[in-house]
């Protein structure tokens, strides 16, 4: 038999319409005909005479109220036609519809982008394939609280310890180091062991080490480049696979390119995430019974392989080490905790590598996502109050949809389907927003929180997306919904009856929003405060044209190497002067105290009686002060003669003086080193030796020369302007190929890398209060405005009774101002609570520092005032005779 | 209990055709009877919200017959007058009767 055209459909339509007894009857005797007549006429005839007769039972029973046709419930979904009303609506106010949805953008982009990273930071996993077996050793002292925490470097000995210990894991051991490229370029490098593929997971995608390729050390050492290094130096060509780079044709000694790392390696440091290598080389084997501790350890357990058991073995081997140890001589006198931190670490444990980073980034994270998503409510609330405005502007328009039969679940539809319209294109403008703001935001991500796995807006951002946006639409319609329903009563009453109280739930809004945005700002004002408080302290070096190589010197290597090392090292070409320093230098390492303490010095901040005083003995090599840029303030600095012999000669910096020697000149006076007499020639000025926000610590300038076993462990160098500090460490590889250097940066950059993840927390945070102080003005812009329109005739009635427009102005930003400092009171309250979170971001100041709390106040303020002016101005101005004409 | 509405016209009209198809009184042949006996053309959709009305009030009743294949399976629909349609449509056209006394010189031949 034939069917009509689109039948299911036309049948199920008939389903709706129809009693359900009657459906059967109607299908049944369309078909029966519509059979006939396709027989007799054809079937364009019989298609005709079916939308006739169908459309006439539509027509009779929509008409017919008698008959109960199944009717749609009324629903609280939002329907397309209600889409389609509130676009019309929005059509024909632009202004408004892009404020708002502008607002929403810019709360949202700085949202997305936040959570983009604390969500790589937290919550992602590591890029590894089971990322969950991968382990690291931390140690750790069991006498002190937990932050003491260190990831260690360990020896050989220690690593085969361990191999021994728990057969079941793979370990594999590294350690970061510089590595020349030709003649002059130098990138970062890590040498990695033979396990370590196997460890991390991720194979190189071309070539790879061999096993002969960790074998003792040849002249030409294979490399593996990671995919950008490859991509930015070499263009991605793979010809370079096999290609060889000498450092010098003479000597032979180079690199040979064996592989290419996958995009998505990341190199798995759990501590230092900002050194990221560029290629990778062969560890070469330690020579027999060596114990310096310079390796890393990364442990991939097998699965079913419990990582306590393994832990405790750490543990046991860790606390072996410890006992095995020497107790150092000084241990009798000095502080507590000093003692302890000199005696060595004693316990170790193993943790997940995840959670050994999320770990340190976890406060900083939270803080920013905290920060994010108050601005993002910041911005909802916005949204909220121009939609409350233009509700009540509006309230003409939504009675005559009540009396034309809306019920007031449709115009709560209406409201919601405004503001997914609104937040919908805030959402969108977001992303795209959220999309240049992240790269550029990474750029500046440096040190801890620099994250292992990469930003990115993927599927995980734009979920977060959707539900700020459902958060943000279901607020702003709870508050329009109410505002409406309040409107809707005000109708019956007398109508201008109230204006004022009207405006009064708008400016309970702004006042909700001025409290979040003082939240915002007040961190911002602390924040990058602190960063400007830091700045402004003295290094206590002169950082002009200076250059910090971090190199170490073979072990084993005489004073008279170290002192012909830096010889060489001030004859080579840009080079003003050079000086080595046996000691970490800007890497918060606090290396103890060689000399003891004259007697009868007390240290009540301490240790509440007499004391140690954490004072740091620094051994230097020849050329130090000049590199240095310190001039002795009282006397001289050691000669580069006294020095090169390990003469018992020092210099102290000014805390010293002031603290050993109160009272009196620090000249001539005598400091003991195990029994041996060191004259005091000179003062120095204090210099931060750990990092740019740490306070000097005081400083004991002795000899390489003088210590037991000299070395050295980092190069302060004075260039001629122009020099680079790379082409200078090129040239000390060259000359000291048994040399380990690590780095080579500016003394500036340096100290900058000391405060980086201030210098971002500043940054971030300042980027919140300046986006806060943005958003509460147009909110108040486009509330005012509305308002005031609103109040046009009231205005006018002021105005004919004989108010001036300076009068009007002063009334309208008066009754502002009153919601600000309502708000500003609120905030204040709520931050003396929430900014505690800031503690540790601060340098020198408590979260309530006068500074950053008036220039917070002072910035909504001067912000409100200006966003109200402006419009307020625009109502001051109109005529009388028209603004009583007016609605 | 208060009096009923009165039928409408259409509904006296629907009452009789079925009266007058007895057995074989389907939406269809209601249709066609009406439009045979009064001769104008008439909604398909008129009938069967009609007979869905009197339905409702318990004026008409209804079978189902067996779906033939020519319908796509859908069954016949029957109707019968019920006591209280016959009861009503007395009702209607003695009231009509009633009104219609001593109209006849003016009505004529109707």
């Amino acid at each position: 038999m034939t069917r009509p055209w689109f039948w299911p459909r036309r049948s199920a339509r008939l389903a709706r319409y129809l009693p359900s007894a009657s459906v059967g009857m109607a299908c049944g005797d369309l078909l029966e005909e519509f059979e006939e007549r396709y027989a007799k006429a054809g079937r364009l005839r019989a298609e005709w005479w079916l939308a006739l007769e169908l459309a006439s039972v539509y027509r009779a029973y929509k008409g017919s109220a008698m008959v109960s046709r199944p009717r749609r419930p009324p629903t609280a979904l939002l329907q397309a036609s209600d889409l389609r009303q509130a676009a019309r609506i929005l059509r024909r106010s632009p202004w408004y519809a892009a404020t708002a949805s502008g607002v929403m953008g810019l709360g949202l982009a700085l949202g997305i982008t936040v959570f983009a990273i604390v969500d790589g930071a937290l919550f992602k996993p590591l890029p590894y394939p089971q990322a969950d077996r991968l382990f690291t050793p931390i140690f750790g002292f069991s006498r002190l609280p937990q932050e003491t925490r260190l990831f260690p470097a360990i020896s050989p000995a220690t690593l085969d310890a361990w191999r021994h210990a728990v057969p079941e894991a793979q370990i594999t051991a590294y350690n970061s180091s510089l590595q020349t490229i030709g003649t002059h370029e130098m990138v970062r490098s890590a040498r990695v062991d033979a396990a370590f593929f196997d460890v991390v997971g991720i194979p190189p995608a071309m070539g790879g080490f061999t096993d002969a390729d960790f074998g003792p050390p040849t002249k030409i050492r294979p490399a593996i480049l990671t995919d950008r290094l490859w991509r930015e130096r070499f263009g991605g060509d793979r010809a370079v696979m096999g290609r060889t780079f000498f450092d010098e044709q003479e000597t032979g000694e180079g690199i040979r390119v064996v592989g290419i790392l996958p995009p998505e390696f990341v190199f798995p440091y759990p501590d230092s995430l900002a050194y990221t290598p560029r290629l990778l080389t062969p560890l070469p084997p330690a020579p027999p019974g060596s114990n310096g501790a310079s390796l890393k350890a990364l442990f991939r357990l097998p699965p079913g392989a419990s990582s306590a058991a393994v832990s405790s073995a750490v543990k046991a081997q860790v606390a072996a080490e410890a006992l095995s140890r020497p107790v150092p001589r000084s241990s009798t006198d000095g502080s507590e905790r000093s003692r302890i931190l000199r005696e060595g670490y004693d316990t170790g444990a193993l943790v997940a590598l995840q959670a050994a980073i999320t770990d340190r980034l976890r406060a900083s994270s939270w803080a920013a996502f905290g920060a994010a998503s108050t601005l993002l409510l910041l911005a909802c609330f916005n949204v909220t109050g121009l939609m409350i405005a233009r509700v009540r502007e509006r309230w003409r328009e939504l009675a005559v949809r009540r009396s034309l039969g809306a019920s007031r679940l449709d115009l709560i539809r209406l409201l919601a389907a405004e503001s997914v319209l609104i937040v919908g294109s805030g959402a969108a403008f977001g992303m795209v927003l959220a999309g240049l703001f992240l790269p550029l935001t990474t750029r500046f991500l440096t040190g801890s929180l620099l994250v292992l796995k990469p930003a990115a807006i993927d599927g995980r951002v734009a979920v977060y997306a959707l539900l700020a946006s459902i958060a943000c639409v279901l607020l702003t319609t709870v508050f329009a919904a109410r505002a409406a329903a309040q409107t809707g009563l005000r109708t019956a009453a007398a109508e201008g009856a109230g204006a004022t109280r009207r405006a009064r739930g708008s400016r309970a809004v702004l006042a909700i929003e001025i409290a979040l945005a003082f939240i915002v700002a007040v961190s911002g004002a602390l924040v990058s405060g602190s960063l400007l408080r830091v700045w402004k302290e003295d290094p206590g070096f002169d950082v002009r044209h200076t250059a910090l190589v971090a190199m170490s010197t073979p072990r084993g290597a005489s004073a008279d190497d170290i002192n012909r090392l830096l010889t060489d090292l001030q004859h080579i070409p840009g080079v003003v002067s050079a000086g080595g320093v046996g000691h970490a230098l800007l890497e918060r390492a606090f290396n103890g105290n060689a000399f003891d303490q004259p007697t009868g010095i007390a240290d009540p901040a301490e240790t509440g009686g007499p004391g140690r005083l954490p004072i740091e003995s620094i051994p230097v090599t020849r050329g130090y002060f000049a590199a240095a840029g310190l001039q002795p303030t009282d006397g001289r600095v050691p000669t580069d003669e006294e020095l090169s012999a390990g003469a018992p000669v020092v210099a102290v910096s000014k805390r010293v003086a002031r603290l050993y020697w109160p009272g009196r000149r620090a000249l001539g006076e005598t400091l003991l080193n195990k029994g041996r007499g060191f004259t005091v020639v000179g003062v120095v000025p204090d210099a931060r030796f750990m990092s740019l926000d740490t306070d000097p610590q005081g400083e004991i300038y002795w000899s390489v020369a003088a210590m037991p076993k000299p070395s050295i462990s980092n190069v302060l160098l004075r260039l001629t302007p122009g020099t680079s500090p790379q082409t200078v460490a090129t040239s000390i590889i060259r000359g000291c190929p048994d040399c380990w250097v690590r780095s080579a940066q500016t003394l500036d950059s340096a100290l900058g890398v000391t405060i980086a993840q201030r210098q971002f927390s500043a940054w971030l945070f300042s980027a919140f209060g300046i986006a806060a102080l943005v958003t509460v003005g147009t909110g108040i812009l486009g509330l005012v405005a509305m308002t005031t329109r609103r109040r046009t005739r009231e205005i006018g009635i002021r105005m004919a009774i004989g108010a001036t427009p300076t009068a009007v102005l002063r009334q309208i930003v008066g009754e502002q101002l009153r919601a600000v400092a309502i708000g500003l009171l609120i905030g204040a309250i709520a931050a003396t609570w929430l900014t505690g979170f800031l503690t540790g971001y601060l340098y020198k100041t408590t979260v309530y520092d006068v500074r950053s709390w008036a220039a917070a106040i002072v910035a909504l303020f001067v912000v409100a005032l200006i966003a109200a002016v402006i419009p307020s101005r625009q109502a001051s101005r109109i005529d009388p005779v028209r603004a009583l004409r007016a609605d | 209990m208060p009096p009923r509405a009165p039928l409408g016209e259409f509904e006296v009209t629907v009452l009789l055709s079925v009266l007058q198809l007895a057995d074989d009184a389907t939406g269809t042949a209601v249709r066609d009877d009406i439009a045979a006996r009064t001769g104008r053309p008439l909604a398909r959709g008129a009938v069967y919200v009609t007979l869905d009305r009197l339905n409702e009030k318990g004026l008409v009743a209804s079978r189902f017959d067996e779906g033939s294949p020519a319908r796509g399976g859908h069954p016949k629909r029957f109707f019968r007058v019920t006591p209280a349609g016959l009861r009503e449509l007395r009702h209607s056209l003695s009231m009509l009767a009633r009104m219609r006394a001593g109209l006849e010189s003016v009505l004529k031949d109707v």
